[in-house]
């Protein structure tokens, strides 16, 4: 299904040596594939150690109440509990063990709410019991006994900011508000956190347009539907030092947290991170480990904590829902003028989201712009990252209004992002969009549309980001390479490190094998989130197999007595350039290293931080409607991407697959819902809908390849940008096929067609 | 999931007495794919768990044109869906197999389960009401017969006493010009729970498009699954026409009583029933038509 397009020719950083024969922009299989499609593959859940105990929570029934009191008598005396945590345990433990540490002890008290104090959301937890059976400690949960004095929740953002809402945080201060815009007012209440962003002078770009638009866009929170749970299991031994099996992005970002919210020292740390089934975000760490390490603490015997499909819904992190109205100024021949953006994130009892309404600006030349947005508290669980956090629901905005400005003013929505994007160097805006309505035939799309179907494109931006990473590269005696590090591989990355591994040391990729270290073997690294992973360990192996092949050619230097230039490495082999007959193989310079006075072939490679380039994903869908259910569906699908450069194809496409999906998923029928009194009302996969297979039409992928300097072979972070476009793509096929701009998803059968009704359209 | 014991009769006889034994700490055990569930809610807590596919009479899934089909309590979806018999004489009863959850649910879920369950969307139901079925029911006492419309008598209530069990599921052979389609609303392709369903089952005279007898039922917008006599007496007799069609669909629309969940408003799926319903009786009549 995918042709990769190469639009440059230089492959910035490509090394000598592999003769032809390259290891990177192979399609070859995943490293773990068949451990995974066999069950060898060993998850948290798999982990059985002897005297495993089970932990399971009490969580509040109440979206907001006050908690009277809590007795957890009757669950202490159960036979087969071996610990109960609450509050008042932990305060009682706290006090025996440290009085000094008051600021570390204030996070572990934190950790559950006092009685006098408040439930904040539905499905908080009040407290923790280990037992014998994962029954009993549900039961003895059962058991415990609180009461509540309930509150009025708040659910709505657009309620919470309003003098008079119920206050989520009692010691919330009120801020200063806004005199223009959606939700003016004098103060502004339920804050959690602020952005505001004033580029050029936005009223003197609208004194210029010759039309303004302004939308109001309502995307709900969504959930990352991993499909394996929370899960950990941790052991305290007798030194008090602690050992987590967990599933987790990073195993040090792991570590780092139960340092700090538990007061314990880094190095009495150890995790060791299983195999992960998918995280988007949602895994670097808080959400049950701390819980079971404080349970291991108490119970003295290992604690295994795997979430319920439930549990994930009522209390995990996930995506925020946001309220973002868009401002924009044209002229008639299709320049931006302005944009301005206010928006309130549901960050719940949190906050992280306002910052990517700067997203809304996109990829466009735009002088003067502005926003003003807020993190709002309502009564849910705190947010989290969904692969690109914040990116789909701003893009919703932003790009949904630009196809709406087009559709107003008769514009081509190709065309008219064509002439607006920003060009520059290491980016490839133009060429991504161009590629994909190229794949689409957008020009011809017409022809190929018949009643009640339409056509949308949208186009979304991100920047990976890079972190500390670090990398031990050791070729054997048998010439097979060898790469160690602390990388959580979540998406097939081991196999790209395999692959530059390979291609510096210039032995095939089956020649390598990959292993991760847990956080006292390993050398740093930083959590598999942002795009990081490829950019930054990419670079940290490919030092350390660079800094491996110094050692292989100085030791083939000695032994064929030429100098290093005149080398060259290549096909598990060492040769005199010129010379085919005076070589020495790689396994050969494994076994006389052991001999040598430098000893084995161990490289190091360790990488900071660097700055990326911007990518695009840029996506089309054509779509159907039922005029008299509403239904709607999804009937061909194209998605580009900037790549930089595509290591391993294959794994690029199930990245860009996988992101697209994720994002018309939000926009067609994912949602998390609250009732009026503020309760989840779909904690379940029946009635939180994701899509199947059958959701959705074969999707069609074009890379493109623009490199940036900093990547390792000119790569590019992709993991996270082809889920910005979806929802706004989808919105505004179906205003094609409808004639009606729908502007809060997810767009389900009803909503739809009562939007239909509304408009008059039928 | 609490404790249980297993265990697996081989006659109608032994499960009888295995239910008179425990009465209400036993359950039977079909497919398990809402027992199981069940179980680990917490929602049954049974000590006994009475598997009922070694028993031959629930096996049983056979075809006699003047005695029409009987499905055995233990036979799974799959075997329904893909039978060449159901589809030629029960087109709507194919389809709604055919929509019950994944290939792997429908291996194993059975329409005897769907049916004692009793939800108010089960997917089998709206046929086998259209179709007039009836069920045979085994107890201490033999077993009797009754219409299927009587065998579920509200939301998760059937009319098994504790210490019967379901047998079978009969349908009439249909008659000469026959036809029956079902449509399940839902939200995703497969593997959803209906929104509305709707069953329409029609017989054509000899000859020419006359509807001599139409059958409308409803699932998923009442306590249990509903026909519509009234959209029914107004088809019956009668040529289809777009006006005909249309009181149907209304008169259907009008006898839905749904709620408004999180899936759906009433008046969302009020609506659905009377497009559906035109939709379902169309097909059936084109199905018909066809013979
Ligand atoms: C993923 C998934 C998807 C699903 N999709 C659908 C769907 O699309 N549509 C739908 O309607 N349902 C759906 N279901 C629900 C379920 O599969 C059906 O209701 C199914 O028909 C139940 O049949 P079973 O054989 O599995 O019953 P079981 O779970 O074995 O039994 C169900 C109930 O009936 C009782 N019982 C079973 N057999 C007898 C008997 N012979 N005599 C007396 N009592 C008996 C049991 O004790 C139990 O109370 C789905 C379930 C799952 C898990």
């Amino acid at each position: 299904m995918t042709a990769t397009e190469t639009k440059t020719t230089t492959t910035n950083g490509r090394t000598d040596g592999a003769n032809g024969v390259h290891q990177i922009g192979r399609s070859v299989p995943r490293i773990d594939a068949l451990d995974k499609v066999t069950g060898r593959a060993q998850y948290t859940a798999d982990l059985h150690l002897p005297g495993t105990c089970y932990g399971a929570f009490l969580r509040s029934p109440h979206a907001h109440a006050r908690v009277v009191s809590i007795d957890t008598s009757e669950a202490e005396r159960m036979p087969g509990v071996v610990a109960v945590i609450s509050a008042a345990s932990i305060a009682r433990d706290l006090a025996i063990v440290v009085e000094e540490e008051m600021h570390a002890a204030r996070r572990v008290l934190s950790l559950f709410p006092n009685v006098g104090g408040k439930v904040t959301y539905h499905g908080q937890k009040i407290a923790a019991v280990a037992a014998a059976t994962k029954e009993l400690a549900e039961e003895a949960c059962e058991r415990i006994k609180v009461e509540y004095e309930v509150l009025p929740p708040v659910i709505d953002v657009r309620e919470a900011v309003k003098e008079g809402a119920p206050l989520v945080h009692d010691e919330t201060k009120p801020v200063d508000g806004l005199d223009h815009g959606p939700f003016a007012a004098p103060t502004l209440f339920n804050i959690a956190g602020q952005n505001h962003r004033n580029e050029g002078d936005v009223d003197a770009g609208f004194r210029e347009a010759d039309r303004i638009f302004e939308d109001t866009y309502v995307i709900p929170r969504a959930h990352q539907t991993y499909i394996e749970p929370q899960s950990t299991v941790a052991d305290v031994a007798r030194d008090g030092s602690v050992t987590v099996w967990t599933s987790t992005q990073g195993h040090f970002a792991v570590r780092s947290n139960l340092a700090n919210s538990l007061r314990i020292p880094l190095s009495k740390i150890n995790v060791i991170g299983m195999t992960i089934g998918g995280g988007f975000g949602a895994k670097f760490g808080g959400i049950v480990d701390t819980y079971c390490v404080l349970l291991a603490q108490k119970a003295r015997r290992p604690v295994k904590i795997i979430y319920t499909r439930e549990e994930e819904f009522l209390d995990a992190k996930p995506a925020p829902g946001a309220v973002i109205t868009v401002k924009t100024g044209v002229k008639e021949d299709g320049t931006i003028t302005a944009r301005q953006a206010w928006a309130l994130w549901d960050t719940g009892v949190g906050s992280g989201g306002c910052y990517a309404t700067n997203r809304v600006k996109g990829v466009y030349k735009i002088e003067h712009f502005k926003v003003d947005a807020y993190d709002v508290h309502t009564n849910k669980p705190a947010p989290g990252a969904y692969r690109a956090p914040g990116a789909p629901q701003a893009t919703f905005a932003g790009e949904t209004q630009l196809n709406r400005i087009c559709a107003a003013m008769g514009w081509d929505p190709v065309e008219f992002r064509l002439k607006n994007m920003r060009e520059g160097d290491q980016i490839a805006f133009k060429e991504t969009l161009q590629a994909v309505a190229d794949r689409a035939g957008w020009a011809k799309r017409q022809s190929k549309t018949g009643p009640n179907e339409g056509w949308g494109v949208a186009v979304g931006e991100w920047t990976n980001g890079a972190g500390p990473a670090s990398a031990v590269v050791s070729v054997h005696e048998d010439g097979k390479v060898h790469v160690f590090y602390g990388l959580m591989d979540l998406t097939g990355t081991d196999t790209a490190m395999a692959q530059i591994a390979a291609e510096v040391l210039g032995v095939r990729y089956e020649d390598v094998t990959v292993s991760r270290g847990d956080t006292n073997s390993a050398p740093f690294g930083t959590a598999s989130g942002g795009s990081v992973v490829t950019f930054s360990f990419g670079n940290a192996v490919k030092r350390a197999a660079e800094d491996a092949k110094k050692r292989l050619l100085e030791l083939a230097a000695d032994h064929l007595e030429v100098a290093v230039e005149d080398l060259e490495l290549a096909n598990g082999r060492v040769s005199v350039k010129g010379n085919d007959e005076s070589l020495v193989t790689v396994a050969q310079l494994g076994q006389m290293a052991l001999r040598s006075k430098g000893g084995p072939i161990v490289g190091h490679g360790s990488f900071a931080s660097e700055p990326s380039a911007t990518t695009t994903a840029a996506q089309i869908v054509k779509v159907s409607f039922d005029p008299d259910t509403g239904q709607v569906r999804l009937r061909k699908l194209y998605g580009s991407l900037d790549v930089g450069k595509a290591l391993n194809p294959m794994a690029c496409e199930g990245q860009m697959e996988g992101g697209l999906v994720q994002g018309f998923a939000w926009g067609l029928m994912e949602q998390m819902r609250y009732a009026e009194d503020g309760r989840n009302w779909n904690p379940g996969l029946l009635d939180y809908r994701v899509p199947t297979t059958l959701d959705f039409p074969d999707i069609e992928s074009v890379m493109v390849e623009m490199p940036t300097k900093n990547g390792p072979f000119g790569v590019k972070g992709i993991g996270e940008p082809p889920i910005a476009p979806g929802v706004a793509c989808l919105v505004s096929a179906v205003a094609d096929a409808t004639g009606v701009w729908i502007n809060e998803v997810p767009l389900t059968p009803e909503r739809v067609l009562h939007a239909i009704k509304a408009n008059g359209k039928k | 999931m609490r404790d249980f014991e297993y265990l697996a009769p081989r006659s109608i006889g032994e499960a009888v007495a295995l239910l008179q034994q425990h009465g209400a700490k036993a359950r039977c055990l079909a497919g398990g794919t809402d027992l199981v569930l069940m179980m680990t809610d917490k929602i049954a807590t049974p000590a006994y768990v009475i598997d009922i596919k070694h028993i031959p009479e629930l096996n049983v899934f056979e075809w006699d044109p003047t005695g029409g089909l009987t499905i055995g309590a233990a036979v799974p979806f799959r075997i329904l869906e893909r039978s060449d018999v159901v589809q030629r004489h029960y087109p709507g009863m194919a389809e709604s197999a055919g929509e019950v959850g994944s290939w792997q649910i429908r291996n194993l879920a059975t329409p005897g389960g769907n049916l004692c369950t009793a939800s108010p969307s089960a997917e089998i139901a709206p046929i086998l009401w259209a179709l007039d079925a009836q069920v045979t029911i085994a107890g201490p006492n033999g077993s009797r017969r009754i219409p299927v419309q009587q065998f579920v008598t509200g939301v998760r209530r059937t009319a098994l006493e504790p210490e019967e069990l379901l047998v079978d599921i009969r349908v009439p052979p249909p008659g000469e010009r026959a036809g029956s389609h079902y449509i399940k609303l839902k939200e995703r392709q497969k593997m959803d729970i209906a929104f509305v369903g709707v069953a329409a089952a029609v017989e054509l005279e000899p000859g020419d498009g006359v509807i001599r007898e139409a059958k409308i039922a409803l699932g998923a917008v009442a306590p249990t699954p509903i026909r519509v006599p009234k959209a029914e007496a107004t088809l019956r007799g009668q040529r289809l026409t777009d006006e005909r069609l249309e009181e149907a669909g209304r008169e259907a629309a009008d006898a839905a009583k749904p709620i408004t969940d999180v899936r759906a408003s009433a008046e969302y799926r009020k609506e659905m029933v009377h497009v559906l319903t035109k939709r379902a009786i169309r097909q059936a009549v084109a199905i018909a038509t066809q013979h």
